[in-house]
């Protein structure tokens, strides 16, 4: 072997590659029960018999033709990169549908091993495959697998290390005569005048013919003239048989289908009602759906901050003060700026920041109870038509859901979306919904100025940020309507979406979401922030001689004179501008520079914050630090997927204006209804 | 058994039927032929979303949902 052995996994959306993958390479992947979770290509080492095997997990594809810019890097990957060995991941609960991307597979000239994933679930239902039938039938194996519970992985990797050696002739599926005899001739034309291989001749013959745009570019630009021929073939066909020949192929392709399924799998009709159809009834209700949608939201807020901040934050803080005391002891008599940089930036800055991790793994969890359940698909299908209202696609609900854990990702989730209009409006909105990590500075806030108070049974603090979570929602709504309205006017958009059944989340894939997303708080509090805050408290500390923190030094100084621009909001300190000004590199620094510059560390910070702020312009607080400018790598990841530096700075500037507007509207409303 | 043309949006929930047409193109025809809408294909409609839209259908064994504006171009022939 020169390089090394490469399989990619493709599949239909939502059968289980990432599964796979994540069993095949030791990997921790993101997995969920929703189409479309997936959303770049991913790469992880497999080893077998102490052979190293490269594996490839890519977005799921419903067929070879590409529309969304998931589904591009799939279908470019497979057509361009001729990995050794294609397995294709077949959901066999729902074979039938999945066999329309193993034809075209199978037209390619690539080794193919078909993994029929979720055997348990097909098992349950009674669906029986005869393996073997299939494998005659098709020429290529047919293995069984359950990714969720390592079953067949061992056989998997084996069949496709025997299959290195082999040679596979692709398959010439019978169109019917007349098509078959046209394919033929402009194979034969590809071939002689073209750079396509002879073995991929006749897939790029059936692709010209159904008008596929990779096809299409590859080959006219080469030589415009077959054009005509591809032309004089489907007007042929179409005159012939009524149809284009797109439908007439997908019309052959289908009947072959039904013809394999009726050959090779066994289905007993189950009569009673299965358990997605009943949650369903309730979830997707026509009076209940959309509140149930809210409900879920408000719990998620709720519990996050009631069980996760409230209450198993109260350990983790009573833990960085008793530290704090314990250490400011250790240093009584030691040097003052190292007194400063411990107790002050270790401790009161990143401690502060610290202090939120069982906050952060709290809605991590229930995140991923939404992920992996299958509601998530169902929250798209039941907002869709409120979001289509206002301009926006149902499909944005999910950045939704998995932004108010990080924008980042769900910016990403966008690549999704079909059409460039409703992508552009879902990146551009995504930075106003209410992340996990403005919760810490809500979560500060709400507890020093409505902590203790209980509305029923829900602590205020979380009403307080539901309410943002709320406004944010509202926020990146009304954007998205303006947006819809006049930059992305013209365009149209559509809607199709699978509703996969819900399945019981699996503890190991709950687990992993929630230590990866932790973890990663962690590492950023201990790198970023801990960089930041150093920085902060150099230049609080400056010139030599001021009193650390103070308004004299740099870092006051600086705050200083930007700080009468937000007077008009409520908070025109020098302390509140600084950390504003920071945290547009990480939310979490808001917290942190407040905790350093106040310098006392977390059990202390909520009472100092109250001579500071009064309630109303704590409220002001938050909301600017909710729709102010998205963060670093927010806006870094803006600029790529936008693939433009001007809608990223577009971002920064109208959020900024959003933001300050907002907070001001606030406070100055409040001032006048006597808050 | 008496059939009868429709468009699918015109369905009721639990109805039945089969496709006939499909009367759009581009990328819209190609992504519902992808995900199993061909003539001749059998279909429930299984239910409709909160405010009646999207609708939730019932094929090859799967749940699909689309939006009524884009159902209406489905020319369909309904069981019973
Ligand atoms: N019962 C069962 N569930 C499975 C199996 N394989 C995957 N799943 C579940 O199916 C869902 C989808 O799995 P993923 O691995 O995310 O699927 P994917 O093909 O990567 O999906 P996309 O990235 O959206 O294309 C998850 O809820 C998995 O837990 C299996 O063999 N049996
Ligand atoms: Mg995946």
């Amino acid at each position: 072997m020169d390089k090394t052995f490469t399989v990619a996994l493709i599949g239909n959306p939502n059968s289980g590659k990432t599964s796979l993958f994540n069993i095949l390479t030791g990997s921790r992947q993101h997995v969920g029960n929703w189409p479309g979770v997936t959303v770049e290509r991913k790469e992880g080492i497999a080893r077998y018999e102490n052979k190293s095997i490269r594996i490839i997990d890519l977005p799921g594809i419903y067929s070879l033709n590409a529309s969304s810019d998931d589904e591009v890097i799939a279908v470019n990957y497979i057509l361009q990169e001729k990995p050794d060995i294609v397995v294709n991941v077949i959901d066999s609960s729902n074979i039938e549908r999945n066999l329309y991307l193993t034809l075209q597979l199978l037209e390619m000239n690539t080794k193919i091993i078909i993994a029929l994933n979720m055997a348990d679930e097909a098992e349950k239902k009674r669906i029986i495959i005869d393996r073997n039938k299939l494998a005659n039938l098709l020429s290529v194996p047919v293995m069984a697998t359950v990714a969720t519970k390592s079953g067949g992985i061992k056989e998997l990797l084996k069949t496709a290390l025997d299959m290195e050696r082999i040679t596979r002739i692709p398959l010439r599926f019978d169109y019917g005569k007349t098509a078959n005899g046209k394919l033929c001739e402009i194979a034969d034309l590809l071939c002689k005048t073209t750079s396509i291989e002879p073995e991929a001749s006749f897939l790029f013959a059936v692709k010209l013919l159904e008008d596929d745009r990779y096809a299409k570019d590859l080959v006219l630009k080469q030589r415009a003239d077959i054009g005509k021929s591809v032309e004089a073939a489907k007007s042929q066909i179409k005159e012939e048989f009524g149809f284009d020949p797109e439908i007439y192929f997908a019309d052959k392709r289908y009947e072959y289908i039904e013809s394999l399924i009726r050959e090779c799998v066994q289905k007993e009709t189950a009569s009673t009602k299965d358990l997605t159809e009943r949650i369903d009834r309730i979830v997707t209700n026509k009076w209940l759906g959309i509140p149930v949608f809210f409900l879920i939201m408000f719990l998620l807020y709720q519990i996050t901050m009631g069980f996760g901040n409230d209450f198993l934050g109260s350990y983790v803080e009573a833990a960085v003060s008793l530290l704090a005391e314990h250490v400011s002891g250790l240093l009584e008599n030691a040097h003052p700026l190292l007194r400063s940089f411990v107790i002050d930036a270790m401790i009161g800055g990143v401690g502060s920041v610290l202090v939120f991790v069982p906050l952060m793994f709290t809605m991590y969890f229930l995140i991923s109870l939404l992920e992996d359940s299958g509601y998530m698909a169902r929250a798209v299908y039941v907002m869709d038509k409120l979001m289509n209202a206002v301009g926006l696609h149902g499909k944005t609900a999910v950045a939704m859901i998995v932004g108010s854990g990080c924008n980042v990702a769900g910016i990403m989730s966008t690549r999704t979306l079909d059409t460039k209009k409703d992508r552009m409006i879902g990146i551009l909105i995504s930075p106003f919904i209410s992340c996990s990590a403005r919760l810490p500075v809500y979560a500060l806030f709400a507890g020093a100025f409505f902590g203790s108070k209980k509305v029923g049974i829900f602590p205020a603090s979380g009403l307080v940020v539901f309410s943002l979570y709320l406004l944010g929602f509202i926020v990146a709504v009304a954007v998205g309507r303006i947006l819809s309205k006049t930059v992305f006017r013209q365009e149209k958009s559509y809607f199709i979406m699978e509703l996969p059944p819900y399945r019981v989340p699996t503890l190991r894939s709950l687990f992993i979401h929630m230590w990866e997303k932790t973890e990663s708080f962690i590492r950023k509090a201990g790198t970023v922030i801990f960089g930041i805050v150093v920085l902060i408290w150099a230049l609080s500390v400056f010139p030599i001689g001021v009193e650390p923190g103070s308004a004299g030094s740099i870092l006051g100084r600086l705050g200083s004179l930007i700080a009468p621009i937000l007077t008009p909001a409520g908070f025109g300190s020098w302390e509140a501008t600084v950390a504003l000004i920071v945290g547009i590199g990480a939310k979490e620094a808001v917290v942190a520079t407040f905790g350093m510059v106040y310098g006392t560390g977390q059990g202390l910070l909520t009472n100092v914050l109250v001579q500071y702020f009064t309630p109303l312009s704590a409220y002001a607080f938050m909301v600017m630090t909710l729709l102010y400018s998205p963060c670093a790598a927010t806006v870094g990841v803006i600029k790529k997927e936008t693939d433009s530096l001007k809608w990223a700075l577009f971002s920064i500037g109208y959020s900024l204006i959003i933001g300050w507007g907002a907070a001001v509207i606030v406070y100055q409303v409040g001032k006048v209804l006597g808050l | 058994m008496d059939k009868q043309k429709f468009t699918l949006d015109e369905i009721p929930i639990n109805g039945s039927g089969i496709i006939i047409d499909m009367q759009m193109d581009g990328i819209l025809r190609k992504k519902l032929i992808d995900m199993g809408l061909v003539r001749g294909t059998k279909f429930k409609v299984d239910g409709r979303a909160p405010l009646g839209d999207p609708i939730k259908i019932n094929l090859r064994g799967y749940y699909l949902t689309i939006r009524k504006n884009d159902a209406k171009k489905i020319i369909v022939e309904k069981n019973g």
